[in-house]
């Protein structure tokens, strides 16, 4: 959790950790005695998060794997039957289809949610009048997104007789049920998704800020285009902060949820073309008192979120351009 | 790594609950209940919150040194006044006590007082009137206090397991009739015999025939409250205005003629009926009247895979013919009652509940009508009325005999009764029945459904045996999802009907 809050707070701090030591190696020396009672007292005072980690998610963690091994079902004692759960998935059809499901959605929603937003923060760096209410215009959606307030609203607006049809009867197109239909239900979770690009929006603004205008003097004193200043300036300066925008992203996405239960009622219908691996798992473990399962289920996730995480840091050497390591 | 902690701060969330059941009581159990308790209430804000701090934190990026340098001075300050270790400890436990506190004492007796929980889900009328009805039963029972917990049929026994593994649920829980066998299974359930042995429960009045139906394995494990029994919905509005007639002794042909002459007589947009292809009720009529059942004795599947390539050849025609909606017009319909076809104003004949009859008709305005499913042979009609919902009292509970008397006041004291009225439909408490129905019309009582659960028995088949566990599952997510991949032309009838004998077998030998 601290971790997590760390990251954020200082996107660059996590990727890069010379960056961040770069700042606390410059303190003064203090004597040792002092330092050390000081760093008794700051632990002290970490402790209840340190409490709060070790019940609250470590815990719960070692749990899960014992469960994810065992035929728990909320209720009754659990029986351990080793690797049953794990090797049920392997021929249960919906696990199949809520992985189809979910890898579909993580696929298009997270580029195309950088693309966007990386556009938006293009625009938005410039000298804009009235630049704070553009950017306040342009977060709402993230603060709203994972909201049930917002997912009812987009069910409603791409329903069958909801206002994306309204629209287009106003252009002769008459559509179709966006979100009851199989082929077109898991486009409108996609776009709600993509809808949603605040909070990388505003990562790449701060990025986009710390790139020293002088680099782009230069590349204006040697005739550069726009389009090669975007190319050779822009992008490699930002591309820390496009990973981190991109290693969230994936994991942010394996873990949607609320948009999907909303837009289909809970049942990942219509003809499970939205079941998601987390809604598949709610609806294993407290529908049908399979929590072994779906514990089960859980640990796949984050095996697959692990492996994803894993090989995005492994590309990273590929692409991502370190000032500091130059 | 950032990852792992991120995506499992996603997944801890559900599994925080789960840890529970291997835990007995003690400091730890109370914790996690106390975790539980907040999933259960807060779930959907916290995740909205917890957005909103990570974005803030986000925003306030170049400002963390700064406020690092602060955190850093506030802690020299502590050092200076030399605050001991013993108070900052001492400190921090009590921080971390009250929480703890707060979810264990809930439980135990109070100073005389006995704290009561009842959890049901129903619509606005039926809160109203069992509110009522509790309320009556704290004023004349002032050492008794009562928290009622209560909401919409979705998610209801999600958040029951819930509690149910976080030692949290109510004492006396409203119930299914798909919904009990399984929590009964797992001897969740108390055996109301107990109570009626001990004088406490008086259950003389209920029907002993219906009452056998909330039995599993000879134990009352929970009180059958209203009979249900399904019926086919008639928009009758638009059928005048069309002048078509809808009758269900003309059987199943009959239906599709009438529904195909709606639509022939109505624009494009407008369908004769709904698509019942998903809907147990069609389903289960349909193989009974061809001599199958839904689920027999033993808790198998009652009919052949012919009778349900049958039932859904029998609908797909029906959208062929443009008589019943089309499939993406009937998938709007997944859990929400206003997703109902004829509810959307789109079909004039749709199927439902007589039980939420009542409700249903308060949600729209064209006037509703019912009758029973299509039958063409008064001995064979393959319908019954079966109990709809049910009360049941939670083993574990620690007020056995305080739930006791309070589930004996409603189903036995006038003033409870004439309060709770038909909320939860005709209960097969003839007394019960009587005293509700004091005061309503004739009109009412029809407009109601009370009536039609009488009317049915003169045709009814024998009620079906007790649901298997999970049936529900099969009933209704299950049923409806095959129907929409084959009327989405994404499986063929036999494939559908294949893969639904598949999925339903392994549920059931579970």
């Amino acid at each position: 959790m601290s971790k997590k809050l760390i990251a954020e707070a200082n996107p660059l701090a996590a990727l890069s950790p010379r960056a961040a030591n770069a700042g606390s190696a410059k303190k003064p020396r203090q004597g040792q005695g002092y330092s050390a009672r000081r760093g008794r007292i700051g632990l002290l005072f970490l402790a209840p998060w340190f409490v709060g980690i070790l019940l609250l998610v470590i815990a719960p963690l070692i749990a899960s794997a014992y469960f994810s091994l065992t035929d728990y079902d909320l209720i009754t004692r659990p029986n351990f039957i080793g690797f049953d759960n794990y090797e049920r998935m392997a021929t249960d059809d919906r696990f199949w289809q809520s992985m189809k499901v979910t890898g579909t959605y993580v696929l298009f929603s997270v580029p195309f949610t950088l693309i966007a937003s990386l556009a938006v923060a293009m625009l938005l760096k410039g000298g804009l009048k009235a630049l704070s209410f553009f950017r306040l215009v342009f977060y709402l959606p993230s603060l709203l997104g994972a909201s049930v307030a917002i997912a009812v609203v987009w069910r409603q607006m791409f329903s069958g007789d909801g206002l994306i049809n309204g629209l287009l009867a106003l252009v002769g197109i008459d559509g179709p049920a966006w979100v009851s239909n199989p082929d077109y239900s898991l486009g409108t979770v996609i776009l709600l998704a993509i809808w949603q690009f605040g909070s990388p929006m505003v990562i790449f603004l701060a990025g986009l800020k710390q790139i020293p205008e002088s680099l782009y003097d230069a590349a204006a004193l040697d005739g550069a285009s726009r389009i090669q200043v975007f190319r050779n300036v822009t992008l490699p300066l930002l591309s820390p902060v496009i990973f981190f925008n991109l290693v969230l992203g994936f994991i942010n996405a394996f873990q949607a949820f609320t948009p999907a239960f909303i837009i289909s009622g809970g049942s990942g219908g219509p003809a499970d073309s939205n079941l998601f691996i987390t809604l598949y798992l709610f609806q294993q473990g407290f529908g049908a008192l399979d929590m072994g399962y779906a514990a089960a289920l859980a640990w796949v996730l984050v095996i697959v979120v692990g492996l994803v995480t894993a090989v995005n840091f492994a590309l990273q050497k590929y692409w991502v351009f370190y000032e500091d390591r130059t | 790594m950032v990852a792992i902690a991120q995506a499992n701060g996603g997944l801890t969330t559900m599994n925080s609950a789960t840890i529970i059941g291997i835990v007995d009581n003690g400091y730890y159990g109370c914790l996690l209940a106390f975790g539980a308790q907040l999933m259960g209430t807060v779930d959907q804000t916290a995740s909205a919150s917890d957005l909103a701090s990570r974005n803030r934190s986000v925003v306030k990026y170049r400002e963390s040194f700064k406020e690092e340098a602060i955190h850093m001075n506030s802690l020299n300050t502590v050092t200076d006044l030399s605050l001991s270790r013993r108070t900052v400890l001492g400190g921090m436990f009590a921080v971390a006590a009250v929480p703890l506190l707060a979810s264990c004492t809930t439980s135990g007796e109070g100073s005389g007082t006995t704290e009561l929980r009842v959890g049901w889900w129903g619509d606005d009328t039926r809160h109203e009137a069992t509110q009522a009805a509790l309320d009556l039963f704290t004023k004349k029972n002032p050492d008794v206090t009562i928290g009622a917990e209560y909401g919409g049929y979705e998610n209801y026994f999600e958040k029951l397991s819930t509690q149910l593994a976080g030692r949290k649920a109510p004492d006396l829980v409203q119930m299914s009739v798909d919904g009990y066998p399984a929590l009964a299974d797992k001897g969740v359930l108390l055996d109301l015999n107990e109570l009626v042995d001990s004088g406490v429960l008086d259950l003389s009045s209920f029907d002993a025939e219906v009452l056998k139906q909330g039995e599993r394995d000879g134990k009352q494990v929970t009180l059958p409250m209203g009979l249900s029994a399904p019926i086919v919905l008639t928009d009758n509005t638009k059928l005048n205005e069309l002048g078509i007639e809808f009758d269900s002794t003309d059987g199943f042909d009959g239906y599709a003629k009438t529904a195909l002459a709606i639509s022939e007589a109505t624009p494009d947009g407008y369908w004769g009926s709904a698509d019942g292809g998903g809907y147990r009720g069609f389903l289960e009529t349909w193989v009974r009247q061809d001599g199958g059942l839904f689920f027999t004795e033993g808790g198998e599947l009652g009919f052949t895979k012919k009778q349900l390539s049958d039932h859904f050849g029998y609908w797909g025609d029906l959208r062929s013919k443009g008589a019943a909606v089309s499939a993406g017009e009937q998938a709007v319909f997944q859990e929400n009652l206003d997703g109902l076809p004829l509810i959307r104003g789109i079909a004039a004949l749709d199927a439902s509940f007589v039980t939420i009859f009542a409700g249903l008709s308060g949600m729209v305005t064209n006037e509703l009508g019912f009758g029973a499913m299509p039958y063409d042979d008064p001995s064979n009609s393959g319908q019954a009325p079966t109990f709809g919902v049910s009360f049941s009292i939670i083993a574990t509970t620690d007020h056995k005999e305080a739930t006791g008397k309070l589930l004996d006041f409603l189903i036995n004291d006038e003033a409870a009764v004439t309060a709770l009225g038909f909320t939860r439909g005709v209960t097969p408490s003839p007394a019960f029945n009587a005293i509700a129905a004091a005061g309503l019309s004739d009109e009412e009582l029809m407009a109601k459904g009370i009536t039609y659960i009488d009317s049915l028995a003169e045709f009814a088949a024998p009620a079906p045996a007790p649901l298997p566990p999970r049936a529900g599952e099969i009933q209704q997510a299950l049923l409806r999802r095959i129907n929409e991949e084959i009327s989405f032309g994404r499986l063929t009838i036999s494939e559908g009907v294949d893969n639904f004998f598949s999925e339903a077998n392994s549920i059931l030998e579970k």
